[in-house]
């Protein structure tokens, strides 16, 4: 099987002039975890995660401690602080965003689920031409290939 | 050689490679114009004082994974019971005393984190508590022979030893910390005056598991405490520093069996490399008699206002230190003290102006310390950058408070500290 096959074709994106707040109706809006960036012509320039805009409003020792467990009460950070919802307010997606990873919609599931495990990612942006045709979940795909292995499973099984 | 000093103080060149370039060029230099050999090169590395800074960063390093800083950190900030004043103390305390052994700069990396931390849950800005832990440690490890690389040094040239450190720098070191608390406690007095909102938070901090491997940490430090009982007894027993250093690490490695690999990527080398590049440096400078129009300027004060020229020195070395790393800074002022004695000047005294100089110079500038500046650089990913204008307006008067204090004990203990 290929991508093109288990993706999704309705892709939520937005341009790289949007702000966070934009970044976060999407979210709210659509239920979903990733946003590609795209311009005018469709071809995606990055790409921003509901983890990179929570990462605005988490304590600054998330980033600076190996380990957090120890802490169990965070006390006045319960609730965002001024300045995260300062900062929040301030930036604009182009700010947040990492660079974009994408295959073609020819590509193998096999392919696809290795450069989604090397770049730590939940979705994949999928290109034909260049252009942004979908986006596939770490679900989608994952899913779509146990589904053809355990097919497999059962077809040997039968021979068997 | 001017190029390569100016390109350290520049920062554009990355040190290490500045002081291998410059010894290379030294050498080079020195055979060309036969001023400086090889041999004499060597000879200028004090293999004693590089022994004993690797050794402590081997204990150091089998000690860091422990998250033993972090929870001395963690503990000053459950012991504060989240007041301002109180945290303060015994951040900066904490800081300071660990500092006394270990090199300040590992800890502040460690235990900064945690600081930002408690600060952040306490709703309070990191940037005092920051600054204490640097500004206090920068004092205080002078006071022993191994808590600072200027220590060090000084104890190698001048023959001092750990306990000699103790009784004659430690207690001028113990005022300057006094002093630097009040001076701390002066120039935050508006944050230090506020109330957290839910000072109790800090209860909920769990020190047990912050601190990851208690077995590895109880037996790095029982080393240690032998260590520290070898340096006591150094003379007596005829060993140099540099050997129970390495003999500690190597036993502690024995013992606690880490993975050699990761502890020794830990180990500071390019710390090492530049300690000796710049031996070769200011050894060549001295062979080349650069030093000598110095010395006969000051070889006649330190024959007669000794005690003058202590305090021109300490003050000079402040200076420098607050501009420079004190390394190369401490390096040149052995030779210097060197070429005096040699001129006949009784330089045993001056050996501490020298200790007291590097260590509360520091305080003046962000880029005064290594401390300082890891400091600056965790308070730039946070929400409170410190900038290198409020370090100064900060630090600058701890730094003049320390160094007046530190000439008027040094004028006031002179006869004690030259025997």
């Amino acid at each position: 099987m290929e991508i093109r096959e288990c993706m999704k074709r309705e892709v939520i994106s937005l341009p790289h002039t949007a702000t966070i707040g934009d970044a976060a109706r999407a979210v709210i809006e659509h239920h979903i975890g990733t946003l590609p960036i795209v311009d005018e012509a469709g071809t995606p320039v990055g790409v921003t995660t509901i983890r990179a805009i929570i990462q605005i409003f988490l304590p600054d020792f998330v980033s600076l401690l190996a380990d957090i467990d120890f802490v169990k009460d965070y006390g006045s950070l319960r609730t965002p602080s001024p300045g995260s919802l300062e900062k929040a307010e301030s930036l604009s997606v182009a700010d947040i965003m990492a660079a974009p990873v994408a295959v073609e919609d020819d590509c193998s599931l096999i392919r696809a689920l290795s450069v989604m495990h090397k770049h730590h990612l939940r979705d994949l942006l999928v290109l034909k031409d260049g252009k942004l045709v979908g986006i596939a979940s770490r679900v989608d795909i994952g899913r779509a290939f146990l589904v053809g292995w355990q097919t497999s499973r059962a077809g040997i099984l039968e021979a068997a | 050689m001017a190029a390569i000093i100016a390109l350290i103080l520049s920062d554009r060149l990355d040190r290490t490679i500045a002081a291998m370039v410059g010894a290379a060029v030294m050498v080079g230099a020195g055979i060309l114009l036969g001023f400086y050999s090889e041999a004499q090169a060597l000879e200028a590395i004090e293999f004693d004082a590089l022994a004993l800074l690797l050794g402590m960063m081997i204990l150091v390093s089998i000690l860091e994974p422990t998250g033993f800083f972090q929870y001395v950190a963690v503990m000053a900030g459950r012991l504060s019971r989240g007041n301002p004043w109180r945290l303060m103390l015994l951040l900066g305390g904490g800081t300071a005393f660990v500092s006394l052994f270990f090199n300040n700069v590992t800890t502040v990396v460690l235990v900064g984190p945690v600081t930002i931390l408690i600060t952040e849950l306490l709703g309070l800005s990191p940037v005092p508590f920051l600054m204490a832990q640097a500004l206090l440690s920068d004092t205080a490890d002078v006071g022993t022979s191994v808590g600072d690389p200027a220590s060090v040094l000084v104890a190698s040239a001048s023959g001092y030893s750990f306990v000699d450190f103790l009784t004659h720098a430690m207690p001028i070191v113990l005022v300057a910390v006094l002093v630097t608390l009040v001076m701390l406690r002066l120039l935050f007095s508006h944050e230090l005056s506020m109330r957290p909102a839910n000072p109790q938070v800090v209860n909920s901090l769990d020190a047990a598991a912050a601190l990851q491997d208690r077995r590895t940490a109880r037996r790095v430090l029982i080393v240690l405490a032998v260590t520290i009982g070898l340096f006591i007894f150094q003379q007596t027993l005829h060993l140099t520093s540099g050997f129970i250093a390495l003999s500690a690490s190597a036993a502690a490695l024995v013992w606690v069996q880490p993975d050699v690999r990761e502890v020794l990527a830990r180990v500071e080398w390019l710390v090492l490399l530049f300690f000796i590049g710049i031996f070769v440096i200011v050894g060549g400078l001295e062979a080349a008699g650069a030093f000598e129009p110095v010395t006969t300027v000051l070889a006649g004060l330190g024959r007669t206002q000794p005690m003058l020229l202590g305090i021109a020195i300490i003050w000079v070395v402040a200076l420098l230190s607050a501009l420079v790393d004190n390394v190369p800074v401490t390096i040149a002022m052995i030779s210097l003290l060197e070429g005096l004695a040699a001129a006949g000047v009784d330089v045993s005294a001056l050996w501490w102006a020298v200790v007291f100089g590097a260590g509360f110079g520091g305080n003046a500038t962000s880029i005064g310390s290594g401390a300082n500046i890891v400091i600056v650089s965790l308070s730039e990913r946070t929400r409170a950058p410190i900038t290198p204008r409020l370090w100064s307006r900060r630090g600058l008067p701890v730094a003049f408070a320390t160094c007046v204090a530190g000439s008027i004990l040094f004028a006031l203990a002179f006869p004690w500290l030259g025997r």
